[in-house]
C-alpha cells in the first residue's frame, strides 16, 4: 500500500467525484455515488497483496451516501449483513471521519446498482478493504459539507460541526437535507486528510451492533421475510444423487390438491406453485419423480479418489529439497496423513429468493453473498441485460461461504414465477438445503517432517494437500481449474509454512470428483491448519520439547514480520492460558496457531471426557488482526468461529451412500447446542504500527480443530487423524 | 373449520385456513408476523418458538388447529414496547448477543420460559435446558444473558409484565 493513513492526500477531482461516477437526485434524498475509480485502485491493489479467497482480483465497492429527509445520513453497502458486524463497522468508519455519532448513521443494504463488487461478501475482508477508501470518502463528504455550510451560513469553516443532522455553528445551523438541496454547488476539496489512529475516537471502541435492537425486538426483514405483492409460495426438487438427472414426473395427485396453481418441470429439477407455503410443501411430497440415478458413488470411493500425485496441482512453495531430505533421513523423520470431512453450513435462514419475471424485466430479492455473480447467472440465462434487474438485498441469516455459489435459486425462482405469471417466493426445506447443498470438500494432508534430534530442529517439512475444489468449479468462468492449476485461494489457502526450517515444500492438488464443492468458512485454513498444527504436535511429542516451545524456536530466528507477531501471540497464550500451571485430573490441553490472510489467531483447548464422547471445556484464544476497529466485534467473530470449530471438529459430517448425501435435516448433522459452550478467553493484540486491519470472521476457526486434537492426545495417548473426533 | 384465537393481544377470527396448516406459517404469511422464523421445520431448532396459553411451543410443528381458542405470544408480543422491554430482551442488548439475529427469536421465547420455571438458573441448568441451535456460535453470550435476565427480573420483581403469563 502506497496511501498511508496520515500522508495528505489529493482530494477527488470534481469531474470523478460527481460527472464520471454519476449522481442520481431522487425524491428528498440526494444519492451520492462515491468515487468507484479511487477506490478500486486502492482496493486492487490490496487485493493483489493479499489473497483474495473468490480468487477475482478485479472488483470495486459500491457505497452511497444518502442524506434522507430527516437528516439521517445512509449508507449503501455492498457487502451483506451476514452477522458479521459488516455493517457496524462500515457504521463506525464513517462516523469516524464525518465527525458524527455512530447514531446518526445508518447502513443499509444496497443491492444491485451501480458497478460489480465481484468478490461479495466473504474472505472476511470487507472492513479490511474499506478502511481507508471508505474513510477518504467520509472525510471528503465532510469537508464538502463543512465548505457548502460555511458559504450558506456565512461562517467560518473551521467552527462549522455536524450534530444530529444539522450543521453550522452555534445558533446558525441548517438541516443537512436543505444543505443537499444544492449539492450540485458544492465544492470537492483539493486535500482530504484522514485521521491518524492517535485521533480515533470511535474506532477502536467496543460499540455494540447496530442492527442490535430492530432484530431483538424481531423486526428485522431477512430475505425470506419480504414479500411482493400477489406473491404465490415456490418449492422445488433437484435431483439427490450426485449425477442424477430428471427423468419423468407424474404431477396428478399434486396438481390435484387445493391451492396448487401449477406443477413446473424443467431440465433438472420439478418445482409447485401453491398458494400457501404448506400447500406448497405438501404437493411436493405427492409427485411421482422418477431420476436416472446415474453412476453410484460410495463415500470409500470418493475418498480414494484423494491420492497423492495424481493430477498437475501447484507447487506453492519450495525451499531447499524438503522431499529429498525427508527421504534421506528415514530414522529421524515422520510421515502422517490428516484428513477432513465433507462439511455443511447449516446457516439458520434457508436460501430464498423471491422472483418476479415480466416481459423483459426481472425483479428478485435474493439471500445471496455475492449479488454480482447472481447478476451475471442471470443475465447468461435469460438474456436480460443488467439494466432490467432489480436485485434487492436483506439481512441475511448466517452465510459461512454457503450462499456465495448457489446461482441457480434466483434461475428456478424466476422460471417459477415465468410459468405462472406472478411473483413466487422460494424457499428451500431445510431437507433441500442439505440434499442439494454445496459442501466443504474432504481433503487430506500428506505431511512429512525430518527432525534433527540433537539440535531439536526440525530440518525439513511437507504438506501435500489433496482435496476437493472450492471455487474454480463454480465461477462462472469455464476452464479455470486448467488455467490456474488449483485453487490455490481456497482450499490451498493455508497450504504455506511460515516457520523456520531451511527445507519446506508446500504443494496442492484439486482432485475432480461428482459432489458439488464449495467455500466453507476459514476455506483452506481449517484442513491445512488442522494437518499442520496436528502434525507439529506430533513433532513436539517426538522429540520431547514443549509444543510452544518447538514453535517460538523456529519463530525466532530472522527478522521476519510474521514470525515475529507469531511469537508475541504465543508468548501471550502462555500466560493467558496458564500453560505451564498443573491440569486437574481428566484433562487434555492442547495448543496450535495459524495464520489466515494475516491475521494471528493462536488458541489452547482443554478438553474432558463426558459420558464417553469428548467436552471441549476451556478455550484461550489470542488474535491478533494488526488493528481493532471493533473489539467487541472481534470477540464475537472469535466466539462463532470457537463454537463453529469446536462443532465442525466433534461431530459434524456430510456422508454420502448410494449417490446420496444421507443427513437431512439437525437430527442426522450434529451442531453444537448451548450445552457445548466451554468456558471462553479472548485476547486481542494489536500492531502499532500496522496501516490497515487484516480480517477477524475466518482466521480464528483454524487453530480450533487442532488444539483440541492435540489435547485429546495429551489426555489420551491417541493421535486422531480425521476429522469429526466424534467418540472415545 | 376456521380458525379462531388470540395473538399477541389481538383476537383472529374465522380465518379461513387448512386447520393442519403448521402455526409457524400462519403466523408468519397469514398474520404477517415474520419474527418467528423457519429453520428446520421438524422441531429440531427452535427457530419458531413461540408461547401458546403459556407454554413454549416449535409452531413448525404445531398445527394451527391444536391453538384453538388459545393465547398466543411471539418475539413481537413479548415486550409491550421498546420503551418497556422484557428482561430477556433487555439482556440481550446489554450483552450484545446476537450475531445474523436468525435465531434469536426462537431462543429469546425459551429463555423467557426457562425464567419462569428457574428464575435463577445456573450455567448448567442453561446448558440443560436451552436446546435451541445458533450457527453463528452465539451461545457463549446467550448464558450471559439468560443469567444477566435473571438479575433484572430479580430486581424488579414488583413490576408485572403485563402481556406474559
Ligand atoms: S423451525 Fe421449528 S424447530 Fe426448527
Ligand atoms: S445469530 Fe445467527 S444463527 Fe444464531
Amino acid at each position: 500500500m502506497s496511501n498511508t493513513e496520515n500522508t495528505k492526500k489529493k482530494g477527488f477531482s470534481r469531474r470523478k467525484f460527481f460527472k464520471r461516477t454519476g449522481i442520481v437526485l431522487g425524491g428528498t434524498a440526494v444519492l451520492l455515488y462515491f468515487g468507484r475509480h479511487r477506490i478500486r485502485r486502492s482496493i486492487a491493489g490490496m487485493a493483489a497483496s493479499m489473497d483474495s479467497p473468490s480468487g477475482v482480483t478485479d472488483f470495486s465497492p459500491k457505497i452511497w451516501f444518502d442524506i434522507n429527509a430527516d437528516n439521517k445520513i445512509i449508507v449503501r453497502s455492498s457487502k451483506e449483513e451476514i452477522g458479521q458486524g459488516t455493517f457496524t463497522g462500515i457504521a463506525m468508519l464513517v462516523a469516524e471521519e464525518l465527525e458524527i455519532p455512530i447514531t446518526d448513521v445508518d447502513v443499509v443494504p444496497g443491492g444491485l446498482a451501480g458497478p460489480p463488487d465481484m468478490a461479495g461478501t466473504g474472505g472476511s475482508m470487507s472492513l479490511g478493504a474499506l478502511y481507508i477508501p471508505l474513510r477518504e470518502t467520509a472525510a471528503t463528504m465532510r469537508e464538502m459539507i463543512k465548505n457548502a455550510a460555511a458559504a450558506k451560513l456565512n461562517i467560518d469553516v473551521n467552527t462549522v460541526k455536524l450534530n444530529k443532522g444539522f450543521i453550522g455553528s452555534g445558533s446558525k445551523t441548517i438541516a443537512l437535507s436543505e444543505l443537499a438541496q444544492n449539492w450540485n454547488d458544492w465544492k470537492i476539496p483539493k486535500e482530504v486528510k484522514i485521521k491518524k489512529r492517535s485521533e480515533f475516537k470511535i474506532i477502536g471502541q467496543p460499540l455494540p451492533r447496530i442492527d442490535l435492537i430492530p432484530k431483538v425486538m424481531g423486526k428485522t426483514p431477512f430475505c425470506i421475510d419480504k414479500s411482493m405483492p400477489e406473491m404465490l409460495c415456490g418449492a422445488i426438487l433437484r435431483s439427490p444423487y450426485l449425477e442424477g438427472k430428471l427423468l419423468s414426473v407424474d404431477a396428478s395427485e399434486a396438481e390435484k390438491m387445493k391451492g396448487v396453481v401449477k406443477v413446473v418441470q424443467e431440465k433438472d429439477w420439478v418445482g409447485v406453485v401453491a398458494e400457501k407455503r404448506y400447500q406448497a410443501e405438501m404437493a411436493l411430497k405427492k409427485l411421482k419423480v422418477e431420476w436416472d440415478q446415474g453412476k453410484m458413488w460410495q463415500q470409500e470411493e470418493l475418498e480414494a479418489l484423494h491420492e497423492e500425485g495424481k493430477v498437475v496441482g501447484v507447487t506453492v512453495q519450495k525451499d531447499g529439497k524438503a522431499d529429498a531430505v525427508i527421504e534421506d533421513n528415514k530414522t529421524n523423520a515422520l510421515n502422517a496423513t490428516y484428513e477432513v470431512q465433507y462439511l455443511a453450513h447449516g446457516q439458520m435462514e434457508p436460501i430464498g429468493t423471491i422472483a418476479h419475471f415480466q416481459e423483459d424485466k426481472i425483479h428478485i430479492i435474493a439471500s445471496t453473498q455475492a449479488v454480482d455473480h447472481v447478476a451475471n447467472a442471470l443475465k447468461s440465462e435469460f438474456g436480460i441485460s443488467k439494466k432490467k434487474m432489480t436485485i434487492e438485498t436483506s439481512f441475511v441469516g448466517g452465510g459461512f461461504g454457503g450462499r456465495h455459489y448457489v446461482f441457480h435459486l434466483p434461475i428456478d425462482a424466476l422460471y417459477l414465477s415465468k410459468a405462472v405469471g406472478k411473483p413466487v417466493h422460494l424457499l428451500r426445506t431445510r431437507e433441500e438445503e442439505f440434499q442439494a447443498a454445496y459442501v466443504r470438500p474432504y481433503g487430506r494432508n500428506f505431511m512429512g517432517a525430518a527432525i534433527n534430534p540433537e539440535t531439536k530442529r526440525i530440518e525439513a517439512l511437507r504438506n501435500v494437500q489433496v482435496s476437493g475444489d472450492m471455487n474454480l468449479k463454480n465461477l462462472p468462468v469455464p476452464g479455470l481449474m486448467t488455467l490456474l492449476g488449483a485453487d490455490f485461494l481456497g482450499t490451498g489457502h493455508g497450504v504455506h509454512i511460515e516457520y523456520e526450517i531451511p527445507n519446506r515444500f508446500g504443494r496442492i492438488e484439486n482432485v475432480e470428483t461428482p459432489v458439488n464443492t464449495s467455500i466453507w468458512r476459514g476455506v483452506g485454513c481449517v484442513p491445512n491448519g488442522f494437518a499442520r498444527e496436528s502434525f507439529m504436535d506430533e513433532i513436539a511429542r517426538k522429540i520431547s520439547i514443549d509444543p510452544f516451545d518447538l514453535r517460538l524456536e523456529h519463530l525466532t530466528n530472522g527478522d521476519d514480520i510474521m514470525q515475529k507477531r507469531m511469537s508475541r501471540a504465543l508468548l501471550s497464550l502462555r500466560q493467558e492460558s496458564a500453560w505451564d500451571s498443573p491440569k486437574e485430573d481428566g484433562v487434555g490441553r492442547g495448543m496450535a496457531i495459524f495464520v489466515d490472510r494475516k491475521t494471528i489467531a493462536a488458541m489452547v483447548a482443554e478438553i474432558k471426557i463426558v459420558d464417553g464422547l469428548y467436552k471441549v471445556t476451556k478455550v484461550t484464544q489470542v488474535i491478533n488482526p494488526a488493528i481493532a476497529i471493533n473489539p467487541e466485534s472481534i470477540r464475537k467473530q472469535a466466539e462463532g468461529c470457537i463454537m463453529m470449530g469446536i462443532s465442525s471438529s466433534l461431530t459434524e459430517e456430510v456422508t454420502i451412500k448410494d449417490s446420496q448425501i444421507q443427513q437431512s435435516n439437525y437430527h442426522n448433522y450434529k451442531m453444537a447446542y448451548v450445552a457445548d459452550t466451554p468456558e471462553i478467553k479472548i485476547v486481542i493484540q494489536e500492531d502499532e504500527a500496522a496501516e490497515r486491519p487484516y480480517g477477524v470472521g475466518e482466521p480464528p476457526i483454524a487453530p480450533v480443530a487442532p488444539s483440541i486434537g492435540n489435547a485429546i492426545f495429551d489426555l489420551t495417548g491417541k493421535r486422531l487423524r480425521r476429522l469429526p473426533f466424534a467418540k472415545v | 373449520m376456521p380458525a379462531n384465537f388470540k395473538i399477541n393481544g389481538r383476537s383472529v377470527e374465522n380465518l379461513d385456513i387448512d386447520p393442519m396448516t403448521p402455526l409457524l406459517w400462519v403466523i408468519r404469511d397469514e398474520l404477517n408476523l415474520k419474527g418467528t422464523k423457519y429453520s428446520c421445520g421438524k422441531s429440531l431448532c427452535g427457530a419458531c418458538s413461540v408461547h401458546v396459553d403459556g407454554e413454549l411451543v416449535r409452531s413448525c410443528s404445531f398445527p394451527v388447529n391444536l391453538a384453538e381458542g388459545s393465547e398466543v405470544t411471539t418475539i413481537e408480543g413479548l415486550s409491550p414496547d421498546e420503551a418497556a422491554l422484557h428482561p430477556v430482551q433487555q439482556a440481550w442488548i446489554e450483552e450484545n448477543v446476537l450475531q445474523c439475529g436468525y435465531c434469536q427469536p426462537g431462543f429469546m421465547m425459551a429463555a423467557a420460559k426457562l425464567l419462569e420455571r428457574i428464575p435463577n438458573p445456573t450455567d448448567q441448568e442453561i446448558k440443560d435446558s436451552i436446546t435451541n441451535i445458533c450457527r453463528c456460535g452465539t451461545q457463549p453470550r446467550i448464558i450471559k444473558a439468560i443469567k444477566r435476565a435473571a438479575q433484572l427480573n430479580l430486581s424488579q420483581e414488583t413490576t408485572p409484565k403485563t402481556n406474559i403469563r
